[in-house]
């Protein structure tokens, strides 16, 4: 990871010029097969069945769209080339693209899942640094990347007393939806993951910051994706091959809490959860708000680009973000 | 113990400068409240909260941890007043 200035802008916005949307995408239509028959069928078929229709499904993406795939190569080879060669970078795509669609049956099955007590059998590696870092009554906030296994390593870690606030953003770009889509159905889809995280809290709400610290002051647990740049204040870094912005409005809320950030590698799917707990992170001080964020921003986004770099087909934005 | 009238006319310049508002002397002298004033949003509203602590010596609890409750600037000055043992 290199390091380049550091700003406090709004989160930027592609200069590129958008094409006009069309009325309906054929992402409105996965949509639309994911929230009504997919949703219904979760509930209803034997998981083994679900199990078995989403393998498929995922070999089926993985072969199904060329243009997916493209760019998810692209960003791989940013990343790892020259020292990962092509099999290789085929290979961890074909993961991508399952582990990709083992998350949207996740998130369907959710509530499934968490009544027949299926996510019992996870495995939490170092939770010892969790408690720690809650010791000392400040609370802790949960930093990791956008894995797949993320919703379920909460609702996991909920269920085994560490219940967190998720920081999310409501609204998220998508470019590739139509109008259709973006009217009717993502606010659908959003509600479902929602339902899937339990416990939320939207980046866009005013009162965001002010619920997370609440919640931290009552000792409690935050957690939000470091590599979701939805936050007013951003910071460009090289990581993964680009340049990307980063949000740091969490660690002001950290810093006026007390409290550490906790890394959190959340690995697998609901048939195999592992979630390693790292070791907190404290926040050192600054003589201002500019040198803070760049002394400790540094150190988070090295430690979440090595959590993508050893489990890159677990890492939901190589063609997202 | 300072008065809610000297709390409020501090609380009213630390909300001018953390929510970066670009107010004539006799709008600040009349600013009330600051959840309708352009510049308040999750991130500015935490620079406040973090100012009116450093400035008045105290930790909010989380049930007061807000908006109803710190937009309110008279309010926020009463209660101030009444909990903060910093000098004017």
């Amino acid at each position: 990871m290199t390091k380049t200035p550091l700003e406090a802008t709004p989160a930027p916005r592609s200069s590129r010029p958008q094409p006009p949307r069309p009325l309906v995408a054929i992402k409105d239509i996965a949509w639309l097969l994911y929230l009504y028959p997919a949703r219904w069928l979760a509930r209803v078929l034997p998981l083994r069945f679900v199990y078995a229709l989403g393998d498929a499904a995922g070999a089926c993406a993985a072969a199904c769209l060329p243009a997916t795939r493209k760019a998810l190569l692209r960003s791989l080879a940013l990343a790892f080339s020259p020292d990962i060669g092509d099999p290789a970078l085929n290979a961890l795509a074909d993961r991508y693209f399952r582990n990709d669609i083992l998350r949207f049956l996740d998130d369907l099955l959710m509530q499934r899942l968490l009544r027949e007590h299926r996510l019992r059998n996870a495995e939490v590696v170092h939770l010892d640094n969790l408690t720690q870092a809650l010791a000392a009554g400040h609370g802790a906030l949960l930093v990791s990347p956008h894995f797949f296994a993320s919703r379920l390593a909460k609702r996991h870690l909920a269920t085994i007393g560490f219940p967190s606030l998720s920081v999310r953003h409501h609204a998220p770009p998508d470019r590739h939806a139509g109008r259709f889509g973006m009217r009717f159905l993502q606010k659908h889809y959003v509600a479902l993951v929602g339902e899937a995280l339990g416990d939320e809290v939207s980046a866009l709400d005013p009162e965001c910051s002010l619920k997370m610290l609440a919640r931290l002051r009552s000792g409690g647990l935050v957690d939000c994706h470091m590599d979701a740049a939805c936050s007013r204040e951003v910071v460009r870094r090289s990581f993964c091959g680009r340049e990307k912005p980063f949000p740091a409005g969490f660690l002001h809320v950290a810093k006026l809490a007390g409290c550490p950030l906790v890394p959190l590698e959340c690995l697998g799917n609901s048939r195999r959860l592992r979630i390693e707990v790292g070791k907190p992170i404290w926040l050192s001080d600054a003589p201002d708000r500019r040198s803070f964020v760049e002394t400790n921003l540094t150190p988070v986004l090295r430690v979440v680009e090595e959590q993508i770099k050893r489990h890159p087909a677990e890492w939901d934005l190589w063609i997202r973000w | 113990m300072p008065t809610p009238d000297l709390v409020l006319q501090r609380l009213r310049r630390l909300a001018s400068s953390s929510l970066n508002l670009n107010l004539t002397a006799a709008d600040l002298a009349t600013l009330t409240r600051v959840d309708d004033v352009a510049g308040f949003d999750s991130l500015t509203v935490l620079q406040f909260v973090s100012a009116v602590e450093k400035e008045f010596g105290l930790t909010f609890a989380p049930s007061e941890l807000n908006a109803r409750f710190l937009a309110d600037l008279p309010a926020l000055a009463a209660y101030i007043s009444s909990h903060s043992g910093a000098s004017c």
